[in-house]
């Protein structure tokens, strides 16, 4: 299949209807995340999902629309980070398409993947946009390095890896489980239903 | 967690602009901002952005968000980058243990001016356009409506979502579910609560997948729409205007990059 009839099989009206739900799943997931006072961010649930249910564009897509509404609701300085979640949502749609979220240990590699994909799209934007800074806590691991002499960029990749691996991980972990408990009746209506 | 919607309506020239003339002019802003090689552009953009939100006299309300969304990472930033620039040369002053440098002052305040000026132009536009004017003007000048649906439908159902979250949490505490404890504890809870989020509003897609359908969502052709926007001469000459200061951040930075 030619890339313009892919994109337009992953562009159903049933996938643009799971987008919205996917995008609200971001952010509602950090309700429990304080609620659990858990220290990691967890707000790419609904991407990795759709990259598991429908393919890696409409998870693209996802990933950065969800940004952009973050940033209109919530905090303006994630706009610029829907490079990273286009990104994200990419790297996931396509290892589930190579099968890589059929078991547990698998989305385990996936989720290494995602975090690695993350790290290595934010730290330009970390470092050329908002000089080094972000509005996480990782950004005292970032001071840290500094302190003990490190370069700006080497200081951002190695904290923004730190953090976004474990929080990647969980992810793709938490996807995993819900793709695949999903029910048959619900999960084979996405293009992609094979993906877990 | 809150959602705020920042739309204000109020009837001032700005207001009435068409959607689209605004985000040329965050557009203009971000580009001067970020790529104009003269590092001070941003203070005339700060100035500029703040007498257009007073013309639209939704200047306290700009000034409070921009101030709340800016300052904690402003703090930071400036922590971070006069204490530990790399290559700091020039001491001006000590803070316990740790030098403060000039150069990395320095650096600090051109980024945040930047950081500022981005915050201000994004927090306006939304100040003084109506989301939903918005998508119809990006839809007329291109958009694909089924973006459009995808943004539109997201701010309609997150005050949905949010509620059923919380009804989550609620019943599932009530069923004993733990979340005190040690970590492994509550990340294991973590799973009952977005389990059944999740397959609780995936089971609603196929309705409103349906409901769209019968509505002429995927319909091909041209649509026609209800409302259109801006057309004036005069308007025509201000979206010229900020095209142009859009591209004079652009010619700038390259120009500085060839010599």
């Amino acid at each position: 299949m030619s890339l313009p009839e892919r994109l337009k099989g992953e562009f159903t009206t049933l996938s643009l209807v799971l987008m919205p739900i996917a995008i609200a799943i971001n952010i509602v997931g950090g309700i429990f995340i304080v609620a659990l006072k858990l220290p990691i961010y967890l707000d790419s649930i609904g991407t990795v999902l759709v990259g598991i249910l429908v393919g890696p564009w409409a998870a693209a897509v996802t990933g950065a629309l969800a940004n952009i509404i973050w940033g209109l609701i919530m905090d303006p300085v994630a706009m610029p980070f829907a490079i990273t979640s286009f990104f994200i949502g990419l790297t996931a749609g396509f290892l589930a398409k190579k099968g890589y979220f059929q078991t547990f240990g698998k989305s385990m590699i996936s989720g290494f993947c995602i975090g690695l994909v993350g790290a290595i799209v934010s730290t330009p934007i970390v470092v050329y946009l908002f000089g080094g800074v972000t509005s996480s806590g990782s950004t005292f691991i970032t001071a840290y390095l500094l302190a003990t002499g490190k370069q700006l960029f080497f200081s951002v990749f190695s904290s923004s890896m730190l953090s976004d691996l474990a929080d990647k991980l969980i992810t793709a972990g938490i996807a995993f489980y819900i793709a695949r408990n999903l029910p048959e009746r619900i999960r084979s209506r996405f293009s992609q239903s094979t993906g877990a | 967690m809150q959602i705020r919607q920042l739309f204000i309506e109020q009837d001032s020239y700005p207001h009435r602009l068409a959607p689209t003339t605004k985000l040329i002019g965050v557009l203009a802003v971000l580009s001067l901002a970020f790529l104009f090689p003269w590092h001070w552009t941003p203070i005339f953009l700060l100035v500029g952005l703040f007498l257009v939100a007073y013309q639209a006299r939704v200047a306290k309300r700009f000034a409070d968000i921009v101030f709340k969304s800016a300052l904690p990472y402003l703090l930071m930033l400036f922590a971070m980058q006069s204490l530990f620039y790399p290559g700091g040369q020039t001491e001006i002053g000590q803070l316990g243990w740790f030098t403060i440098y000039a150069e990395g002052v320095h650096y600090a305040t051109v980024v945040s001016l930047r950081i500022l000026s981005m915050i201000s132009g994004l927090v306006l536009v939304q100040l003084i356009t109506d989301p939903a004017e918005m998508m119809t003007d990006l839809e007329q000048n291109g958009l694909s409506p089924k973006v459009s649906y995808v943004i539109i439908a997201t701010l309609n159902i997150l005050p949905f979502m949010l509620g059923r979250a919380n009804a989550i949490l609620d019943a599932q505490r009530s069923r004993g579910l733990e979340t005190e404890g040690k970590i492994t504890t509550r990340a294991k809870a973590l799973l009952s609560l977005i389990g059944p989020l999740v397959v609780g509003t995936i089971n609603d897609v196929q309705d409103r997948a349906v409901a769209l359908e019968l509505r002429g969502f995927s319909r091909k052709g041209s649509r026609t729409y209800l409302q259109s926007f801006g057309g004036t001469a005069k308007e025509n000459l201000l979206r010229r205007v900020l095209w142009l200061l859009a591209a004079l951040g652009v010619v700038g930075r390259v120009i500085t990059w060839l010599f």
